[in-house]
């Protein structure tokens, strides 16, 4: 039935898609079932009144790397917050996210819980820094109760040097000021 | 988490981190007060909420975008900030004395650096752990041997399971949350401090069990367990003690005769 394994989505239930991640058959039914049972819920960033920094798609960063900024201030990732006050590095201009439109697209949303989850299991099964940095990162991301967006854009025709501006164009379409 | 490379986690502005010290910092670093902490960053940034050698390339990539200032600069608009001396005077005629600034302010006039180190040990005041902790990191880090350093981490590691204690003028709380979650927060910024005193310290040593102490705790730190955490360091305590002595007399550094003052002392300011 699913021949892309990576990103498939599996059903919709209130705006929240779910996605098969591939073969991890320990964990497979756990996450189906937290991202099942999760209700639906708005996450939010806080950023420039311009719109929401663009992330750098050129970089390949774990998640425990992204939420420490263990290798620069800026990943593929896009950092939000359940809370809306709680993420406002950039600028103090409140956004929420589109989930209907991350999901029609097929970006994904890792939720709270599952970041968290994610991040305990890195700090037992990483390698020592990878360890050190998921401890650290379990801390922020439960006091701003951050989630994330794993963009699946295509930048294979983008130019290197053009890929933030791009980013920051096609990131307007995903958030609404609030 | 801008704020992750602003003064406020820098080692050279020691009596502050996130939720710790509000108001005014000092950097020892520029010798200078620094009015918004939070906001004000240099490319010499030295992060304290995570040992230097796992956030190197974050560190660099930091320096590298403020490389084309001299001191001190503002985060977000990245405009220069002027130095600022500390004037006793000034603070007292502003009623803005704050006792940890006003000793950090100190620093360059005792002799040898070392001293005013050790003699920041002791007691469970939380913000003043945070310093002592941030100093000798900075001490290590600028002397860039642990043998002037093995005495001074001994003195953290001593203190490693005892609870920071903190009052209400010291915490900074964000918005929506509550006094008491700033002192959580506050405990972890203390004991993440402490740690990675450790950690930096098995780092310039070769000591792999200090450089990696984060995976001796069973799990308790990645839980945020404090209770079971103040236990599992309480036993580290004693082994981590060990494993620095016994690694300093093995390189004949241990209070080695004919006196015992650290070899490598700083030179002075």
């Amino acid at each position: 039935m699913f021949t892309d394994r990576r990103v498939q989505p599996l059903v919709k239930r209130h705006s929240v898609a779910v996605y098969y991640q591939g073969p991890q058959p320990d964990h497979c039914y756990q996450r189906w079932n937290l991202l099942v049972n999760t209700p639906h819920r708005e996450y939010y960033r806080g950023d420039r009144a311009a719109g929401v920094t663009a992330p750098n798609l050129s970089k390949e960063h774990t998640y425990a790397e992204h939420v420490v900024r263990a290798r620069g201030k800026r990943s593929q990732f896009t950092s939000l917050s359940l809370d809306r006050l709680k993420i406002h590095d950039f600028g103090d201009t409140t956004y929420q996210v589109l989930r209907d439109t991350l999901d029609d697209d097929a970006h994904e949303l890792v939720e709270h819980e599952r970041l968290l989850e994610e991040l305990r299991r890195v700090a037992t099964e990483s390698d020592k820094a990878g360890r050190a940095r998921a401890i650290q990162a379990i801390r922020y991301s439960k006091r701003r109760k951050e989630g994330l967006v794993n963009w699946r854009f295509d930048i294979s025709g983008i130019d290197r040097k053009d890929l933030v501006t791009w980013a920051f164009r096609q990131l307007k379409k995903y958030f609404r000021k609030v | 988490m801008e704020q992750l490379f602003s003064c406020r986690n820098c080692i050279h502005n020691c009596g502050q981190s996130l939720t710790i010290g509000r108001g005014s910092g000092y950097c020892l670093k520029h010798d200078s007060v620094i009015l918004e902490p939070g906001q004000t960053t240099c490319k010499y940034l030295h992060r304290k909420d995570l040992p230097r050698f796992v956030v190197d390339e974050a560190i660099r990539e930091h320096a590298a975008e403020f490389a084309n200032f001299s001191a001190l600069v503002n985060l977000r608009t990245k405009k220069a900030i002027q130095r600022l001396p500390y004037s006793e005077k000034f603070v007292w005629e502003k009623q803005i004395f704050d006792p940890i600034v006003h000793m950090l302010a100190q620093y360059y006039k005792s002799q040898p650096s070392w001293v005013f180190v050790q003699a920041l040990s002791g007691g469970v005041d939380g913000r003043r752990a945070l310093t002592h902790s941030a100093l000798v990191r900075r001490y290590m880090d600028r002397c860039a041997t642990w043998v002037s350093s093995y005495r001074l981490v001994l003195s953290v590691v001593q203190e490693i399971s005892i609870e920071p204690c903190f009052d209400s003028e010291s915490l900074v709380v964000e918005n929506g949350e509550t006094e008491d979650d700033a002192r959580e927060e506050a405990r972890w910024d203390v004991v993440f401090a402490r740690i990675a005193s450790v950690q930096e310290y098995g780092f310039h040593s070769g000591v792999e069990t200090l450089m990696w102490a984060t995976d001796q705790l069973d799990g308790a730190l990645s839980e945020l367990d404090w209770p079971r955490l103040k236990s599992e360091l309480e036993t580290k305590r004693k082994q981590w003690t060990k494993d620095i002595i016994d690694h300093a007399a093995t390189e004949n550094v241990f209070f080695p005769p004919p006196d015992d003052s650290p070899p490598g002392e700083e030179p002075p300011a």
